[in-house]
Parts: structure tokens; sequence; C-alpha cells
């Protein structure tokens, strides 16, 4: 096991409003990290930071040992799948693949034989050809997964990765989570989903507010609580629990 | 909605409450339909003219200005019809450009309407009739007719009715209806065809390639247009039957006018009059019986539709050519994908292109008006205006409709911009700048022979090295990263001027050259351009942020 990531007081403001505050915390080669929050709470920007999406913020970002701020090479072994799957969607996938392996130096054949044999998996090869703005929103899913795994990358950055994708294929996806871990991958998996998570994650990264509220793993959080589901804890740690008079509110209004 | 009524056509629509409701048609949410159509119309400006607007988006002064050029274009057409004295020339010529007119502003702004499934999506799973939906598409379509016809036809009827006096009047309105239901149903059926037989995709590129000719033809080609007509000759010229005119529907609607005013008595007269009233009627019920068919064909241009897959086997070839290693070939190809399938992008990117043939173009009418017929020797010079759209198009480049697929640029670390700027370039250079220049001499070719060869050669080569010093100058952004609707702020004046200059500077040695030998300058511009290709490719670092 090797450190492969260490944010070191992190933070960040958008003008006045303090997005991040004061992020701590180390990841090792082959974890799942579990990192969830409510709306809002920091997670995209948290990535982007990593990603270097975003470069101006307070504190340090360390990737495989190194400060990553303002450096280009870890990237090459990072891969990303943003919540939103922007894509120069007028492209077919083939042509869009060829570019992204342009931009990971792997040349369009490697790329797009390599692109094919993972949308077969999911079941989308028959897309390779057609353009992207026309595919459903788990396919366009689906494509962005593959395309932010072509080039082997050692970490992977999957924000919201399910979003509009058939139950099979989250079964696939889940089983290719375990097997990456396996084979010493290391994936940061934002998502509030939180069965999903729960069930994936070796550790939860618990954002609240812009603040890490909770790290550990599932085990440990179980042992310092009470509650049994990561959902009833997470309403605990971010202090919700008007959830019924809301809903009520909700139906006397509905019902009005 | 605070602003409610001030359509005016919906309260002319109102007149006629009594009529819908007698058909079995709601008219109250049909109303409320429309308006909301007729609202969202207002807040969207139409392809062509999208160019200044954005910043004040007041509804009502945009309505005028919306419409100045049809209000140009429509006095201009009745000032060239007061002047011919043959009924028949005369409203041959009206309808002949209002149908044109008309057809191509129909389908470049209002094809998203006759293709509209999202409001069906909308409004169907409502409680509403769809008679009511169907009814309200076809008004909301000719309320945008009548809106057109107003602006371009509204100057030919003072023309007519001055010349013919007020009895005109009740004809030709009757005749522009008649023509508004022709445009609108043959439009409708050519739709029908190309998605019987092939998918959206396709018919989404002809209504692109529409889009992409008016707006060429309304910023550039009214220049060449007015040019051709002889003003001296229409006047005299009168009208030859043929029995093949009828089936042109041009030549119909001149009949009336010729019966009434000319004491014309021929039969084909009186047949060209019952053609067009019957044949638009005719149409019309033909498509009321098809309109089911057509609501399941549009469902085609949701479908993912197997995108036939075009090899592009020149563009493959070229790559190979001249892309020696893996990224620039790689960048060449994405380039040229992107070039070939963001509409958006193209739209703006051929009518500046097109400029590039026609500034040539012109000067040399110019020089012809002016009475000088014999090459002097320099026409060859006219030919670097092509340059000018060097800048602006490559300036272009760096906008995309997807532009927020930029981000892969930055997550993944990519640094080779050198091999991607060359790729990109030679992507714009083969697709986009080689047909210019080829087209430019081509017009030179035919009208001088070949007289200016050697010189057109040089200029192409002169542009191709000239090419990646003007990318330098104006290109400082990543490729598609920008949002494509600012791209009519940011026109950088000085950089343009620039790269101006710097054509000039390849024009003197030209002229200098062609005095003592012209080969040795051919050799010195093969020689630089490598020499141009390799270093003066812009390099830069791409940086974190977007």
């Amino acid at each position: 096991m090797t450190e492969v990531l260490r944010l070191e007081h992190v933070s960040k403001s958008f003008g006045e409003k303090q997005v991040l505050r004061d992020i701590n915390f180390s990841v090792d080669s082959g974890e799942i990290i579990g990192y969830i929050g409510s709306n809002g709470a920091g997670k995209s920007t948290t990535i982007k930071i990593i990603l270097g999406l975003i470069d101006e913020y307070d504190g340090d970002v360390y990737v495989f040992g190194e400060k990553a701020k303002g450096t280009i090479d870890y990237k090459r072994r990072i891969g990303y799948v943003p919540e939103v799957s922007d894509m120069y969607d007028n492209l077919t996938a083939y042509e869009y693949i060829s570019f992204i392996g342009m931009l990971y130096g792997i040349d369009s054949e490697k790329a797009v034989s390599k692109a094919k044999e993972m949308m077969e998996v999911f079941g989308i090869s028959d897309a390779l050809y057609g353009r992207i703005h026309t595919f459903s929103k788990g396919m366009r899913q689906k494509l962005s997964i593959v395309t932010g795994m072509l080039h082997n990358p050692d970490i992977l950055f999957l924000d919201e990765p399910l979003g509009g994708i058939d139950a099979n294929s989250v079964l696939v996806f889940k089983e290719i989570m375990q097997g990456l871990k396996t084979m010493g991958k290391t994936i940061f998996y934002s998502s509030h989903i939180l069965e999903v998570v729960e069930r994936l994650s070796d550790r939860i990264l618990l954002l609240n507010a812009g603040e890490i509220v909770m790290d550990g793993t599932m085990e440990d959080v179980r042992k310092k609580r009470s509650d049994s589901t990561l959902e009833t804890i997470f309403n605990e740690v971010t202090g919700f629990n008007d959830h019924k008079e809301l809903a009520d509110r909700f139906i006397a209004s509905f019902m009005s | 909605m605070n602003n409610t009524d001030n359509f005016l056509s919906l309260k002319i629509l109102d007149k006629f409450q009594g009529l819908f409701e007698k058909i079995g048609i709601d008219y109250k949410v049909m109303r409320i339909i429309l308006r909301t159509k007729l609202v969202l119309d207002s807040r969207s400006a139409p392809v062509i003219e999208n160019q200044k607007k954005k910043e004040n988006a007041q509804e009502n002064t945009s309505f005028i200005r919306r419409y100045l050029l049809h209000l140009i274009f429509g006095a201009l057409l009745a000032f060239l019809i007061y002047f011919i004295k043959d009924e028949m020339i005369r409203m041959i010529y009206f309808s002949g450009a209002f149908f044109f007119m008309t057809s191509m502003y129909l389908i470049s702004d209002f094809s998203y309407v006759i293709l509209d499934t999202k409001d069906k999506k909308i409004l169907l799973p409502k409680p509403i009739d769809s008679k009511v939906v169907t009814m309200s598409k076809v008004l909301h379509v000719l309320i945008y007719m009548f809106r057109l016809n107003l602006f371009l036809a509204g100057p030919s009827l003072l023309a007519i009715v001055r010349l013919n006096g007020f009895i005109a009047a009740p004809i030709f309105i009757l005749e522009i209806l008649m023509m508004d239901l022709l445009i609108f149903l043959v439009t409708a059926f050519i739709y029908l065809l190309i998605l019987r037989f092939f998918d959206g995709e396709l018919l989404r590129n002809i209504i692109n390639l529409i889009q992409i000719m008016l707006t060429i033809l309304v910023t550039v080609g009214y220049q060449i247009a007015i040019r051709m007509i002889d003003f001296t000759e229409i006047q005299n010229i009168a009208y030859k039957f043929e029995p093949h005119n009828y089936f042109n529907p041009i030549l119909w609607f001149g009949a009336p006018f010729e019966i009434l005013f000319n004491g014309g008595r021929e039969l084909y007269l009186y047949i060209f009059t019952i053609l067009s009233i019957v044949i638009p009627i005719v149409c019309f019920i033909i498509y009321l019986s098809l309109s089911k068919r057509m609501e399941s064909l549009l469902l085609k241009l949701e479908g993912e539709g197997k995108e036939r897959r075009a090899k592009h086997r020149v563009e493959f070839l070229m790559g190979k050519l001249f892309a020696w290693n893996n990224i620039k070939r790689q960048a060449y190809h994405f380039a040229c994908a992107v070039l070939r399938s963001d509409r958006s992008l193209k739209l703006k990117i051929y009518p500046a292109l097109s400029v590039g043939v026609l500034f040539p173009v012109i000067m040399l009418f110019n020089m012809r008006v002016r009475g000088d017929n014999t090459a002097g020797g320099y026409e060859y010079l006219y030919l670097y205006f092509t340059f000018t759209v060097f800048p602006s198009v490559l300036e272009l480049i760096k906008y995309s409709s997807a532009w927020k697929g930029a981000y892969i640029y930055y997550s993944s670390g990519f640094q080779n911009t050198k091999e991607l700027n060359s790729g990109l370039l030679l992507a714009v250079t083969l697709r986009l700048f080689i047909p210019l220049l080829l087209a430019s001499g081509a017009i030179y070719i035919f009208i001088f022979k070949g007289l200016f060869i050697n010189d057109i050669l040089v200029i192409m080569l002169a542009s191709l090295v000239i090419l990646p010093v003007i990318y330098r100058i104006v290109f400082e952004e990543l490729p598609f990263s920008k949002e494509i609707d600012a791209s009519n702020q940011s026109k950088n004046f000085g950089r343009f001027i620039g790269s101006i200059a710097i054509v000039g500077c390849f024009v003197a040695p030209h002229v200098i050259f062609s005095k003592i030998n012209i080969w040795i300058y051919v050799g010195v511009l093969i020689i630089a351009l490598p020499v141009s290709w390799m270093i003066l490719m812009p390099n830069y670092n791409i940086k974190g942020t977007k």
C-alpha cells in the first residue's frame, strides 16, 4: 500500500462564499473511497481541484507523492468521469474516442479497438458510429465512463457515474470496480446513491458544508454510531432530521 | 406572463374565435398554446440575425429590427417590378423572388416548428385534444409567414396598386395566400420525402445547408445579384408562352393580371389562373390526409438513426500524406470531424469563408462596370483579398457548440499543443482554405483564361506560407473551447489588422519578382513553406484552469 493522494489544508472560496474549509485526508492505492455529501457540500469542487480544473486554492494537493498544483504529468495516470458528461457531442463516438486517444497519447486504432471492447461490455458498441448527441442519457454516461478509463489510469475519479444507467450494467460496473481494486487501482467515488456507496466503498469520506465531518471504514462508522445504514448516518451527521415534517408539509399542499 | 396581449396576430385571430369553435377546437386552450409559442419566438433570435442581438432582448423594438432585412429586400423587389411593363414578366420576377426568399426563410427559421416533436411530448400528456395541438402548429407557421409577407410583399403591393389601381390589391393578396400555402406544403412534402427515405440527420444537414446559403446570400450575395440585373433590358421584354410552362408555378401568377389589365384572351392564361388556385388547395387536402403519416415519420428525428457510416477517404488519405506523426494525425481527424459536424460552427464559418471568393470577384465586377475590359496585368493582385478571410475564419476555430467538452484538455494533462495546432491548421487548410483558393483561382482562369496561371500558383503557395503566421497571431486559445454564441463580441480588430499587414508584405515581392523572374520567388516560397509550418506553429502550455 502506497499513498497516492493527499490533501493538506485545502480551502477554496468563490468570492464571498467559502466552499471548502481546511480539507485533510490521504488515500492509499487499492482503496475505494466513497465521497459523499449533500448538494453544494463541495464534492465536485474537491475533485476539480485534484484534477487541476481549478488551480486557485489554498493548501496543497499531492498526487503520487508530488505536489499537483501547476504540474501536468500526474494527469496521465488519473481518469475522470464527470457528473455532467460534457462531450464534443456533434462527433460520432468513434471520432470522439480517437480524439481522447490523442490527448492521452494513444493511437487511434488502439483507442478505438479498446473502447469498442469496453462498449460491447455495456451493450452499446452498435452506437460507435452514431453521433453522440443522439444518444440516450444512459448511453452517453456509458461512453463517458469508457472514455474516462481508456488510458489505464491508476486513480479514477467518478462523479455520480451511474446516472441513467440500467440495472444490469450497474451490476457489471460494480464488479468492474471490485476487479480494478484488486489490480491496485484507486477509486474515488462520489455519489448520492448511498446504497451503492455503502456496498462498494472501503472507506467513507463525508463532506458537509465544505468540511470533512466523517472519515473512516464502514465498520468504524458503524461502531461509532448506533445507526446501521449509511443513509441514517448521513442524515444524522448532516443534521437533517425533519424529513418527516417536510414530507407532511408537501403532502398537505398536494392535497389542498 | 405579464406582457399578456401585445401580439397583434392573436388579436386578429380572436375575430375568428367562432369559426374555430365551430370546427370543434377549444379556442381558449389553443390561444394559450399559441401565445406561449409566440413569446418563445420573441426570445430567440432567428438564425440569420443573431449577430448583434443578445445584449438587448427588448421584445418589441427587436421586432422591427428582426424584419428590417426583409423590408429592405421587399422594397428592392417592389422597385424592380415597378419598372417592368409586361404584366406576365412582372409577376414572374415577383413570384420567383418571393418563392425563393420565403421558402429559404421558412426552412431556415421555421423548420424547427414544422419538425418539432417536443411540443407533443409536453402537451399531449396534458388533457388537450390533439387537434388543438396540430392546429396551433399550423397557425404558428402561418403567423410567421404572414409577418414575412407583410415585409417581403407589402412594398410590392403598393407598386402593383400604383400601376393597376385598387382593384389589383385583392387579387394580389389572394395570390400571396396561395403562394404561402404552396410554399408551406412543398416544404412539408420535401421533409416528408427525406424522412421517408433517409434519416433525421440528413434532414438536419440539409436545413443547415440552407441556413448557410441564406446567410451568405443575405450578407454578401445580393452584391452580385444587383450587379447581374440589367435594368435597361428587363423593362421591355415580353413573355412568350411554351407548353412546359404549365409545370412552373412561378409563371402562373401573372395570368390574372394579364387577363384583367392587358386584355389577354389566350387559353393558357385561364389555365394558369385555374392552376394557381386549384393546385395549392389540392395539395392542402393531400397534406391533411398525410399529416398522420408525417407525425409518425417525425419520430425518426428523435431516434439514434444508424449513421450512414461515411468513409471520408480523401480526408483519410490527406491525413496519411501530410500528418506524419500520430498526434498530428489524430488532431487533424478530430478537427475535420468537428468542422464537418458542428452545425452552428458551420453557420459561422462558411459565410465568413464566402467573403473570400466574393471580394476579388466584386473588385473585378467594379472594374468591368468602369469599362476596363482589357486585363491590365495586375488583376491577379485582387486575389490577395481572398486572404482577408484567413484571420476571421481562424478566429472562429476556437468556438464550438459543444465547447463544454473542452474540460478534457485540462483533465487529461495534454501538452503537445504544437502538434495539436498543426493538425488543426492542416484540417482547416485542406477542408476550407484550399477549396476557397481553388474556387477563386477557377474564377480567374474562367475570366482571364491562361493569363495569370503562374501568379495564381504563387498566390496559393504564399497563402500556405502565411497561414501559420496568421494562425499564430490570431489564435491563442484551445480549439473548440469557447461558447459559440460569444463569438460575435470578441472580434479582435488589432490582430486582424496585424495579419492583413503581413499579407501586404507578401504582395510586394510578388510584384517585384514578376518583373525579374517569378520562378525564383516560387523557389523561395517552397523553401519557406516547411520552415513556416514547423517553426512558426503556435506552441503554448495548457494552463490548469478553465
